[in-house]
């Protein structure tokens, strides 16, 4: 069984149908690479995965149970999906510290130790250990990211959603950025990645989808996307990013 | 010129000083710290109707704002303290109380007017310094898990209240000035004493310029603690 599943989902705002009919599955471990033109609505589908925007149809199923039906809790399920953002939307009012033992202090109820110390560690992992007591205004945009992602793993989620993390930073700030995501995937985390950062998508996916104007174009292996893509949709955007 | 010559101003500032510094000074303090908290619950209270979902409420609120605003605060202050306590005895006594008899304090209503008037114009300050903040915060915190409700007080609120201090920090000098106008419905503050003090000794020149100097050695100092205020909130700040 999947670990989640997206079955049919449509998407409209108000009248422009934006996801058209999406089907596709992550499992456990596994980690997932959407690429797509901008405006095709891979932001807007992994927005629904977390229920940040509501589906107008079709289902989501997590571990067995569909998200949509009035009685899921969504509050709990997001906390087992972990987010990350483009903009990486830390709270600028706290400490990176507090920015990633906010969460677990005040939703799972952990006391400030243990969080604290939980963090620290989450922090020395994404390389950041030593900026534990600033706030993010003194942080490069890739500092940023790395404490954006501290901050989603202190929830100890899931699985967790990437939505063109290295997008908004200086060139020579991604390979921080990907080379933390690289190390989650290998410790086994599950994860969906929107990314334009086809080196990584070559690497680390287990498999690549090419989204299009609200459909998944193509869904297989990253050396069958990259290699031998069959869509001829797949194959122009391909060209236009690799040789660029 | 006579009138220079017989110019007094230490007597004015013997007799008139201990007055403003004593029960004056107490009346425009405890009005100006009372009303201004209220102003800020209240202006609070408008500020999240009219951010919330719920299109009655909001044209509630936009009625009530547009009511405040397009009538003058010392009419607002009469109007409650005149106003005010007939209607209470009406609906009295149509609901069967007979000989009710309210009396509205000038203090009461000065706080009243001036927490509504206040509250008013405050809450278009919150509302402005919510939908300023940017819609990453909030979803940040709900794909952490809290809930609508939590994101928007643990997260949203305090980034506008912040980013709305120094705002509330010039309201509150100004309303340290339109204490003034509750000499109009009786209060015994700064302006009712002096008038009453020059009425009794014809020292006009001196008594209103010593009211002018009190008003500027509270409310420069004030203006000065609030900057220093909001240079502190402004540390960790994006
Ligand atoms: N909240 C919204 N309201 C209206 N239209 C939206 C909204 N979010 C996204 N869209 C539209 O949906 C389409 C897909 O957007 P998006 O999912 O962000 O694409 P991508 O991430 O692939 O660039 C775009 O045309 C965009 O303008
Ligand atoms: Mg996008």
């Amino acid at each position: 069984m999947p670990l989640l599943e997206v079955k049919k989902l449509q998407k409209k705002f108000g009248d422009l149908q934006v996801l058209k009919n999406i089907n596709l599955s992550i499992e456990e471990g596994e980690v997932l690479v959407l690429i797509g033109p901008s405006g095709s609505g891979k932001s807007t589908l992994l927005r629904c995965l977390n229920l940040l925007e509501v589906p107008t149809d079709g289902e989501i199923i997590y571990n067995g149970e569909n998200i949509l039906t009035h009685k899921f809790n969504v509050r709990t399920y997001r906390q087992s999906v972990g987010m990350c953002f483009q903009n990486f939307n830390l709270f600028p009012f706290m400490t990176v510290i507090d920015n990633v033992t906010y969460a677990p202090i005040h939703i799972l109820k952990k006391n400030k130790e243990d969080a604290v110390e939980k963090g620290m560690q989450l922090l020395q992992k994404v390389g950041l250990a030593d900026k534990a007591k600033v706030y993010p205004e003194t942080l490069s945009g890739g500092q940023r990211q790395r404490v954006a992602i501290a901050r989603a793993l202190a929830m100890e989620p899931k699985i967790m959603l990437f939505d063109e993390p290295t997008s908004a930073l200086d060139p020579e700030l991604v390979g921080d950025v990907l080379n933390v995501m690289r190390e989650l995937a290998d410790e086994g985390m599950t994860m969906a990645v929107v990314t334009h950062e086809m080196g990584f998508a070559k690497d680390v996916a287990d498999r690549v989808i090419f989204m299009d104007s609200g459909y998944v174009v193509e869904d297989s292996s990253p050396a069958e996307m990259f290699t031998n893509p069959k869509n001829d949709r797949t194959k122009e955007f391909l060209s236009r990013v690799l040789n660029k | 010129m006579k009138v220079l010559e017989n110019l007094n101003f230490s007597k004015a500032i013997i007799e008139l000083l201990p007055k403003l510094l004593g029960e004056a000074l107490h009346i425009v303090v405890i009005t100006t710290i009372v009303g201004f908290l209220f102003a800020i619950v209240f202006g609070f209270i408008l500020a999240l109707g009219r951010v919330s979902k719920k299109k009655a409420l909001n044209h509630i609120i936009i009625l009530f704002q547009e009511f405040i605003r397009g009538t003058p605060l010392l009419v607002q202050m009469v109007y409650i303290y005149y106003v005010m306590p007939l209607f209470i005895e009406i609906f009295a006594s149509i609901i069967g109380i007979s000989g009710f008899k309210v009396s509205m304090g000038s203090m009461t209503a000065g706080i009243i007017g001036l927490g509504i008037n206040y509250g008013t114009y405050i809450s278009e300050v919150i509302r402005s310094a919510i939908i300023s903040i940017d819609k990453g915060q909030k979803e940040a915190a709900l794909a952490l898990g809290f809930s609508n409700a939590q994101a928007m007080f643990k997260i949203v609120i305090p980034q506008a209240f912040r980013n709305s201090v120094p705002v509330f920090g010039n309201y509150l000098v100004m309303m340290v000035k339109d204490t003034s106008l509750m000499a109009y419905i009786t209060a015994q503050e700064f302006l009712m004493t002096t008038k009453a003090y020059t009425a009794q000794t014809f020292l006009t020149i001196e008594s209103y310029t010593i009211l002018a100097g009190v008003y500027l050695a509270i409310c420069i100092p004030l203006a000065f603690a609030i900057r220093i205020l909001e240079r502190r909130l402004n540390r960790g700040r994006r």
